[in-house]
């Protein structure tokens, strides 16, 4: 394989949580992301799936540098991230960009959307301010928003209008990189399928390589080339798309599919969901031994004590779980 | 199909908002009603005044920019819009619950989360102390958030995306209110976890003969849950129907074009996705006639000369359209 454009080795996030207000009194450690190895292509796009609060977004946001991991290695393009200071990551963010999942808090409320955009654009000479209006007016073009409201503050537009704001300004940069962070959740399907056009298409013309976080399991599959399926911090099962959607192996993976509703009422009513008991562990406290195994029906004794690694059992189909042997 | 009571009756609703560019009218003339222990879903394009009709309902709209330009809308025999603020602030949280599109916008970011969800059941159930302390506990539970009394402690910044989503759902719940309007409510939520909160919304449906409003672009959660249908399309409902008779026959071109542009897991992938043709209209420059025409196969001379207005077409389903496709 030729070198990926990223690669993560061991990597960790830890936050440690305190009482809040009245105490300062530290009450554990979240385990947010807990040992993860992953590679992605040139040109690949990943996609990564899993329950809401099992790391996903830190995952991205570490990758890139945004949240500082407690432990492991991250390398882009041959360069080792980890170990950088703020400064020198400085030169890399143009080529590393994010599309954050909450468009709102991401956008600083005082300025005009069209700033936002041509701003970093100008900063790292990308335009002349002649011709960073008429990119910005491009760019709105493309994820189907009016031109003219480049005069507004993020207020001023609807929940997936701003979400638009978002993918707009992450690709003004031209990066090579994006972490999209749930970006089309906020939209309709029809605009969705726009959006998830032009992905593709600047995949093609450009190269870009796009790691996708999402939930909608039909877009995931749709965009993506392989998927990183993620369990309480660990990544628990990976293949190429159809391998992964056609014959899941985790059973993680396989409630996951079973629960994805389908837009028709017959179908609907006939399909079986696999519904994972139990409470749900909490990162606080990850269970020992495989972190699925209190809610997992397939559960065996080893399930308890011994944690499955990630290992490959069909050609680049990786799970990581008891039921397939150790080797 | 439905003789509940109804709860809450809008009658002609018009939003404006003053923009940079101009007054736009995002929501048209809008009437619908809501009856007891039903589940109407809210559907249309990004942009097309969901958020807006919901906002208006309990006078939420920011004035300026916004103003409620006409309209009245019934709750229990009262017309909010003429309430005076102590009713209405009284009615809010209360009687009527709203989960926000996005979380940060309404969650308070300086505040606990454990303060946001205990606040409202001080103030309305007179709940205090140990009391307070379970209730708020329970309520995290129940939308799954492992570890309620290690997290209530915490900040909104420190919780997932998904896991402020579920802090919302968890406080619209909170006071069993009467109605239950809910904004996008599992957006950020990966398919497990949807399928537990959109469980329990309905369960609250069923056993309080709660009524809820789901504003969604998920057609599939649509199928699901939804009695009732509006089909919203540049501030107007243009298609209104029982949920199994709006995806047998749906009859509005643009419900049409919504229904098709979705990506199903239970189909195999298409090379793309056929997004509807053409581009929302421009709120500031509607075109004449019906707002669709632009972008509709069928259009006739007429569609372009004269509005449409909302008719009976069949027992329960109206559509604003002159050219009955399915007629
Ligand atoms: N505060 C505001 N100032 C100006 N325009 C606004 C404001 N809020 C909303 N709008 C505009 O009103 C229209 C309707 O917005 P609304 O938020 O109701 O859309 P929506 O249907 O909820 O869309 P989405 O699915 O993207 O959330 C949009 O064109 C939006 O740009
Ligand atoms: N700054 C922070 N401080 C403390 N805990 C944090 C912080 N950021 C994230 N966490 C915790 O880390 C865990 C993983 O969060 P993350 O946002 O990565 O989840 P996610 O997979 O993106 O979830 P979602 O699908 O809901 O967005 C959660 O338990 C979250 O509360
Ligand atoms: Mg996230
Ligand atoms: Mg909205």
């Amino acid at each position: 394989m030729a070198e990926p454009l990223v690669s993560v080795r061991g990597l960790e996030v830890h936050f440690p949580i305190s009482g809040g207000l009245l105490s300062r009194r530290p009450l554990g450690v979240v385990h947010a992301v807990d040992g993860v190895d992953l590679d992605i292509a040139r040109g690949e796009t990943l996609g990564l799936v899993g329950e809401s609060g099992c790391g996903k977004s830190t995952l991205g946001r570490a990758i890139l540098q945004l949240v500082r991991p407690t432990s492991g290695e991250v390398r882009f393009d041959g360069q080792a991230l980890t170990g950088l200071s703020d400064e020198q990551v400085r030169p890399l963010r143009r080529r590393m960009q994010m599309v954050f999942q909450d468009p709102f808090s991401s956008l600083n409320p005082r300025m005009k959307v069209g700033d936002a955009i041509t701003e970093p654009m100008l900063a790292h000479g990308l335009a002349t301010r002649a011709d960073a209006r008429d990119k910005a007016v491009e760019l709105f073009r493309l994820v189907g928003l009016n031109p003219g409201m480049l005069d507004r503050y993020p207020h001023e537009f609807s929940g997936g209008q701003r979400q638009r704001v978002g993918v707009a300004r992450a690709l003004a940069v031209e990066p090579d990189f994006i972490v999209c962070d749930e970006p089309v959740s906020a939209l309709d399907v029809s605009i969705q399928a726009q959006i998830v056009n032009l992905f593709e298409e600047l995949r093609e013309r450009l190269g870009l390589t796009y790691v996708f976080v999402a939930h909608d399991l039909a877009v995931v599959r749709h965009l993506s080339d392989r998927v990183a399926v993620m369990y309480l911090g660990q990544i628990v099962e990976v293949a190429p798309k159809r391998e992964l959607y056609a014959a899941p192996l985790h059973p993680y993976t396989r409630a996951l599919l079973s629960a994805a509703p389908v837009p028709d009422r017959a179908v609907e009513a006939k399909r079986e969901r696999i519904l994972l008991q139990g409470e749900v562990p909490s990162p606080l406290n990850p269970p020992a031994g495989c972190r699925l195994h209190p809610r997992c029906p397939h559960a065996m004794p080893e399930c308890r004590v011994v944690t499955p690694r990630l290992r490959q059992r069909a050609d680049g189909h990786w799970v990581a779980c008891h039921l397939y042997g150790e080797d | 199909m439905n003789d509940a009571p109804e709860l809450l009756s809008v009658r002609n609703l018009t939003v404006d908002f003053a923009t940079a560019e101009g007054l736009i009218t995002a929501v048209d003339n809008v009437s619908f009603d809501l009856r007891e222990g039903e589940i109407l879903a809210l559907v249309g394009e990004s942009g097309c005044g969901k958020s807006a009709t919901a906002l208006a309902l309990l006078r939420l709209i920011a004035n300026p920019p916004g103003r409620i330009a006409s309209g009245s809308v019934a709750f229990r025999g009262q017309d909010l819009l003429r309430a005076s603020e102590d009713e209405i602030r009284d009615i809010r949280g209360n009687r009527i619950a709203m989960i926000f599109q996005e979380p940060m916008t309404s969650l308070n970011p300086v505040l606990t989360v454990g303060r946001q969800i205990g606040e409202p059941l001080m103030l309305h159930e007179g709940l205090r102390e140990e009391a307070l302390l379970e209730k708020c506990v329970k309520l995290l539970e129940s939308v799954s958030i492992p570890e309620p009394r290690r997290r209530m402690g915490g900040y909104p910044h420190q919780f997932s995306g998904g896991m402020r989503q579920r802090v919302m759902i968890a406080m619209g719940m909170g006071c069993a209110p009467d109605i239950i309007i809910a904004d996008e409510p599992t957006t950020a939520l990966d398919v497990t976890i949807q399928a537990q909160l959109l469980e329990l919304l309905r369960q609250q449906v069923e056993t309080h003969r709660t009524a809820l409003m789901l504003i969604t672009h998920n057609l599939g959660i649509v199928a699901r849950y939804a009695d009732r249908v509006n089909v919203m399309y540049a501030g107007r409902i243009v298609e209104s129907a029982g949920a199994d008779d709006l995806y047998e026959r749906p009859r509005h071109p643009y419900t049409i074009g919504l229904l098709r542009s979705v990506p199903r897991l239970d189909q195999p992938t298409a090379a793309k996705l056929v997004p509807i043709p053409g581009q929302p209209p421009d709120a500031l420059r509607m075109p004449q006639g019906c707002a669709f025409h632009p972008r509709c196969p069928f259009a006739v001379a007429r569609c372009r000369a004269e509005a449409p207005a909302l008719r009976e077409v069949g027992a329960g389903h109206a559509i604003a359209c002159w050219v009955d496709v399915d007629g």
